[in-house]
């Protein structure tokens, strides 16, 4: 701007000199935004040559020119030309002190327009305040002010931004400024800026009131306001000045007339003047398009519009990005917002785009254009928001912020909201904008929004509450927030608990009783039937139980004056709720504040000779309830919710009889909440019959209602316990029916209830309850809720008495054998596989490699030949694999000492089994004696794999023993085994099983890494590295897997889209931005692709 | 004799800890604290690396919103190292800053304006 105004002073002196074609192609683009500004319609009298013209138009962007600009060094050449001002500035020191501050407040308004070409109305005001108090505004000051209040006020509306001009005017000229012919065209700039309508000749005659001679850009601008206005009439008028005073017609001049004719309806003439240009020998220039482009844009003909960029394309003065955001502000203030897609398209992104669309789209919201707005928002590149820092993603923070500022309704503001969370540009949209909602201070606004959020199933907390609380606190005199009409009246509870906590934190006793004073006034929150002083009443209460003692004690004082402050508003309590407020007051120790509360009663007769006896604590929380219940009926009105409430706080005081007298007192106004509290007190008071008595009473009135389930279960659990076993399974039953799906909890109070029956050995309530919920759906049988009868099974087996009676399903039967396997009773599991094998049950595969490895353990050869040969019989049903047997007998022969017959066992595999034993993997084998430490099997099985590997071609075992040296950390012990056998580390498919199984595990990435350095050349890096990935996955290590991809864009790798999905995964667990464009499809999506391709891939499985 | 010297410094090693540890405060310093989020919810976050003993969070009273740190108090050293260790903490999206407190904020009065809860 320093810039600007000297290139303005030069232009005035010296219009055709070199020099100053140069300087303003330098400082080119800050100079037009405060002549012209993005949207203000340019064209209009900048320059005062086709050279000039030509020279600025090279450098329009107004980025590029950033850097070449540095304010410092415009400063300093604006200090050292002083005669070139043309002007007396009073003294030396006074001109000093000026240009000091003049240095400041050109600095602040400079990185303004540096940074986003666009100036806030804050800074401006306060710059323009800065300047007034100095009390001598010089010339330049007024003038950079001045020029301010056009296009670079975004975020102002047109009216408000010429108000501001206006003021700004009257004030310095007041202050002593004194104004010529470059404040004149100033503030004609800001007009045409603004739309601004005003009498050119009375502008005229205004300067020559003042004294002030116009000059040839004064008569250019007062064209271009005809123009505006489509007054090609007055135009003339002016070009007849013009050519009178023989000052050159320049291509802003025909620009503006451009504009007016296509305003006057004449696109034809429009049109011609370009050919009247041409005969004149100035070539339209890019400001001529443009012109001719809005024109067309005001009609919406979008075909002619691509026509005139095409020509422009052709010509020399080919439009720019900024040009073509003139077109879309143009169309979408003309109503043609359908065509700026079309026009967005062609944006080409040039340096300095989010700059120039972020003041669109502020200048669009401005005009209520907010749609239009929203459709460029989307055309920000990603990247440039997501930023550096890795943060989430908040694109369209200004835009938000923006519209609420402009107070647009909050369905657009939801709208906006869902669609940039829904297109991952902003991570928490309406959480941004609700804050700046509130720290706007928009009430309604806020509370609106907060709405959308609950909808939405987003948290509304508290503390969201206290900006505006404390807004209304600080300024007293404008009401309290609930004033608002938009305050919902859904949130009432939410609103309330909010004020209480807010209150708790205040002090300022005169704000809250004008709170409490709206509570008591607004019909929204004290909806019928109760009325507003029992609301109030409530409150009260609720505030200072919610208090507690050492708060209400050490805020006696100020509970006191907002008492009293109430009284004088005239608020006054029921009785009922005075007593429950005096019994809370009196069990915390603070019986003089009582007084205070009496006078808010409205009946205060009533109070003087009350009941002596002072309840306290619960107890006066009940005596509140009912003395409110038995008020409420003497009225006549409804006392459900009351009594509801009464009836739950005598059951979480476990007052069974007391709240059982008062439901057979008021049975016609009892609510189901009511008696589901009452079964379960009375379950808990093991009174099953009294729970079974409600639960038929609530049938009697609604035979359709349902319990949760629960409360089902609790009734389930007291009627097992009491043998109703009947009627147990009829409740199950109804659950059924009625859809009660058992949720985890009441899961548990099915496992306690089989669990109890358990202890109690009662198999036949265990298995009926069982059946009855396995059957129906109810639960599924899992080992836990299989366990009790399995539980009865083991007490009754091992009291070894008698076998018991009752069948166990093939499910249960296999959890048993499992079971003494895992405790090695190996006879008892042997026995129960016999006796499911005679019952024709079949035991699952599990259960028998549990068996089998047991008899290992134990050396049991014979055994685990018998079972063997049992699943032999049973046929290929189970998909058992045939080296649960091999590797157990070899174990079980190293668990006699007999290691020879173990190394035969094994080498048998590989020598004799033919090409489909290869593969067969003996790791469990090696894990067990790793296991075990014993060395001498362990070096006999070495040497056995190394032979079959040197000998035999088969590498299998040795790589089995690697994987395990590897597995259990033996580094050293997998190398010397890799040295020895060098074809190891081309057993890719078996050692990716490998890899594959332990990438499932957390913390296990060391074995893979280890892996990976052993075997440096790995023939399948992809595949390795995707398992790598993955790993990384499960451990959740950002960090690693981003040196991973370094290294493997490093090496050169393609690696597939589960990859890049699972470090985009991890990225954005981290919160951070993903550098790259994640893989569209789901995980599921690439794994079945990929499962695809490496189809026939080796699986193998340890034991 | 060399023995004998060793044992003694670790056993007065071994002091002078259990001396500050007693004293110690097991504190981190929580900045960039997204404004969605109140000491409820710190408190939340931060119990699953340790038993949370407090959580002070101060608010503005001027513009009600809180002013973008906290600090978390955990009742052990654990708490704190298993706090320290995780990296990043994101809340609702944001990535919290968290260093270990190094002054402890024992003895420092509470403005009007400040939480503890």
């Amino acid at each position: 701007m320093a810039a600007l105004l000297r290139s303005a002073r030069v232009l005035k002196l010296s219009p055709s000199s070199l020099l100053q074609v140069v300087g303003v192609t330098k400082h080119g683009a800050p100079l037009r935004r405060l002549f012209s500004g993005a949207i203000g319609g340019r064209g209009i009298g900048l320059c005062t040559s086709q050279g000039v013209s030509r020279s600025v138009s090279v450098n329009r962007s107004w980025s590029s020119c950033r850097l070449l600009w540095p304010s410092a060094a415009g400063v300093r050449r604006y200090a050292a030309v002083p005669e070139q001002q043309g002007k007396e500035e009073g003294s030396v020191g006074l001109r000093s002190k000026q240009a000091q501050q003049f240095d400041w407040a050109l600095a602040k308004l400079d990185s303004s327009v540096r940074r986003t070409g666009r100036i806030t109305k804050t800074l401006l005001l306060r710059i323009f305040h800065d300047i007034c108090r100095s009390g001598y505004p010089s010339g330049n000051q007024a003038l950079l002010l001045l020029r301010s209040c056009g296009s670079l006020l975004p975020e102002a509306p047109f009216t408000e931004r010429t108000e501001l001009a206006h003021r700004i005017w009257d004030k310095l000229q007041e202050l002593g400024a004194s104004y010529d012919a470059s404040h004149y065209n100033a503030l004609l700039k800001v007009y045409l800026q603004n739309e601004h309508k005003f009498s050119p000749t009375e502008f005229l005659a205004k300067m020559e009131g003042a004294n002030v001679q116009p000059n040839r850009v004064t008569y250019q601008r007062l064209i271009a306001a005809y123009c505006q206005e489509g007054d090609i009439e007055g135009a003339s008028k002016i070009l007849g000045f013009m050519k009178g005073k023989d000052l050159p017609i320049t291509e802003a001049v025909f620009n503006s007339l451009v504009t007016g004719h296509a305003r006057a309806g004449d696109m034809e003439s429009a049109e011609s003047i370009l050919n009247v240009m041409k005969g004149a020998g100035i070539e339209p220039g890019p400001d001529t398009f443009v012109a001719l482009m809005t024109a067309y844009a005001e009609k919406g003909d979008i075909e002619k519009i691509k026509q005139t960029l095409e020509t422009a394309e052709g010509s020399d003065a080919s439009l720019m990005d900024r040009d073509l955001m003139q077109a879309v502000f143009s169309l979408a203030r003309a109503g043609h917002a359908q065509h700026v897609p079309v026009i967005v398209e062609r944006m080409r992104h040039e340096r300095g785009y989010v700059p120039d669309a972020m003041n669109l789209c502020l200048s669009l919201i401005t005009q209520g254009q907010e749609d239009t707005a929203y459709t460029v928002l989307k055309t920000f590149p990603r990247l440039q928001e997501e930023g550096q820092s890795g943060e989430t993603p908040d694109l369209g923070n200004f835009f938000l912020r923006h519209c609420i500022n402009m107070d647009k309704p909050v369905e657009k503001l939801a709208h906006y909201c869902r669609d940039l969370n829904d297109s991952g540009l902003h991570a928490s949209p309406m959480q941004f904008a609700l804050y700046c909602a509130l720290e706007a201070k928009k009430t309604g606004l806020a509370v609106e929004l907060m709405k959308v959020m609950k909808d939405e199933g987003l948290p509304v907390r508290p503390h969201y509450f206290w900006p505006l609380l404390t807004h209304h606190q600080r300024e007293k005199n404008t009401p309290v927030p609930v004033s608002s009409p938009s305050f919902p009246s859904v949130d009432l509870s939410t609103f309330r608990s909010s004020l209480i906590s807010g209150f708790r934190r205040s002090n300022d006793v005169e704000s809250m009783a004008k709170v409490t004073e709206l509570l008591y006034q607004d019909k929204r929150f004290c909806p019928p039937p109760h009325e507003p002083k029992e609301y109030v009443a409530y409150f009260l209460y609720n505030l200072i139980d919610g208090m507690g003692s050492s708060e209400v004690q050490a805020n006696e004082d100020t509970l006191r004056k907002y008492f009293t402050q109430l009284k004088s508003l005239n608020i006054s309590i029921p009785v009922t709720v005075y007593r429950g407020i005096r019994n809370l007051l009196d069990s915390y120790h603070v019986p003089e504040l009582i007084k205070d509360v009496i006078i808010l009663v409205d009946n205060k007769e009533s109070v003087g000779f009350m009941e002596m006896r002072v309840p306290k604590g619960v107890e006066g929380k009940l005596a509140m309830l009912e003395g409110r219940l038995s008020e409420l009926k003497a009225e006549g009105k409804p006392v459900n919710t009351i009594l509801k409430q009464l009836i739950q706080t005598l059951c979480t005081e476990e007052k069974l009889d007391r709240a059982l007298e008062l439901k057979t007192q008021n049975e016609e106004h009892m609510a189901i909440g009511g008696y589901a509290a009452l079964i379960n007190l009375c379950c808990r008071h093991d009174n099953v019959d009294e729970a079974m008595n409600l639960k038929r009473e609530i049938s009697r009135k609604d035979s359709s209602v349902a319990l949760d389930s629960n409360k089902y279960m609790t009734l389930v659990r007291s009627l097992a316990k009491h043998g109703r076993l009947e009627e147990a399974v009829a409740l199950l039953k109804e659950m059924k029916e009625k859809d009660v799906s058992l949720k985890d909890s009441s899961s548990v109070l099915l496992f306690h209830t089989l669990n109890a029956a358990a202890l109690k050995g009662e198999v036949d309530t265990i298995r009926q309850l069982q059946d009855t919920a396995f059957t129906l759906g109810l639960a599924k049988p899992t080992a836990n809720l299989c366990s009790p009868l399995i539980t009865v099974y083991l007490e009754s087996y091992s009291a070894m008495s008698r076998i018991p009676e009752f069948k166990l399903s093939d499910m249960a039967s296999s959890l048993l054998l499992i079971t003494h396997a895992k405790r090695d009773q190996v006879k008892d599991a042997k026995d129960i596989m016999q006796s499911m094998l005679q019952a024709d049950q079949v035991p699952s595969q599990l259960a028998i490699t549990r068996l089998v490895q047991a008899m290992g353990s134990h050396g049991d050869l014979q055994g685990i030949q018998e079972v063997e040969e049992k699943v032999k019989s049973i046929g290929a049903t189970l998909n058992l694999s045939a080296m649960v047997f091999i590797n157990n007998t070899a174990l079980a022969h190293i668990k006699n000492g007999d290691i020879e017959s173990a190394v035969e066992t094994l080498e048998n595999v590989y020598t004799q089994g033919g090409d489909t034993n290869r593969a067969i993997s003996i790791s469990f084998v090696f894990r067990k004696v790793l296991e075990q430490k014993n060395d001498q099997a362990l070096d006999k099985l070495a040497a056995m794999a190394e032979r079959l590997a040197n000998h035999f071609a088969s590498y299998r075992a040795a790589t089995d023993l690697f994987l395990q040296y590897l597995d259990s950390g033996l580094n050293e012990e997998a190398k010397f085994m890799l040295a020895r056998c060098n074809a190891i580390a081309e057993q890719k498919d078996f050692l990716l099983s490998y890899v594959a199984r332990t990438s499932q595990q957390p913390g296990e990435v060391k074995k893979i890494t280890a892996l990976a350095e052993m075997i440096p050349d790995f023939t399948d890096k992809e595949t390795l590295y995707s398992y790598l990935m993955k790993s990384y996955g499960v451990d959740k290590d950002l960090a690693s897997a981003k040196s991973l991809y370094e290294r493997v864009q490093m090496e050169g790798l393609q690696m597939d889209e589960l990859f890049m999905k699972r470090l985009a995964l991890l990225y954005r667990e981290a919160g951070e931005a993903t550098p790259f464009q994640e893989p569209p499809e789901s995980f599921k999506f690439y794994a079945n692709k990929l499962r695809e391709k490496t189809k026939g891939q080796i699986e193998s499985g340890d034991d | 004799m060399c023995e004998c010297s060793l044992s003694g410094a670790t056993a007065q090693g071994r002091n002078m800890a259990a001396a500050t540890a007693s004293k110690k405060v097991f504190e981190v310093f929580v900045s960039r604290v997204p404004w969605t989020v109140a000491s409820k919810e710190m408190r939340e976050y931060f119990a699953q690396f340790g038993q949370v003993k407090k959580c002070q969070m101060p608010f503005d009273k001027e513009t009600g919103f809180h002013r973008g740190f906290c600090w978390i108090g955990f009742s052990s050293e654990e708490g704190l190292q298993n706090a320290l260790q995780k990296d990043p903490h994101v809340m609702e999206g944001s990535k919290l800053q968290v260093q270990r407190n190094r002054k402890p904020f024992v003895g420092r009065r509470l403005g009007k304006d400040e939480e503890e809860s």
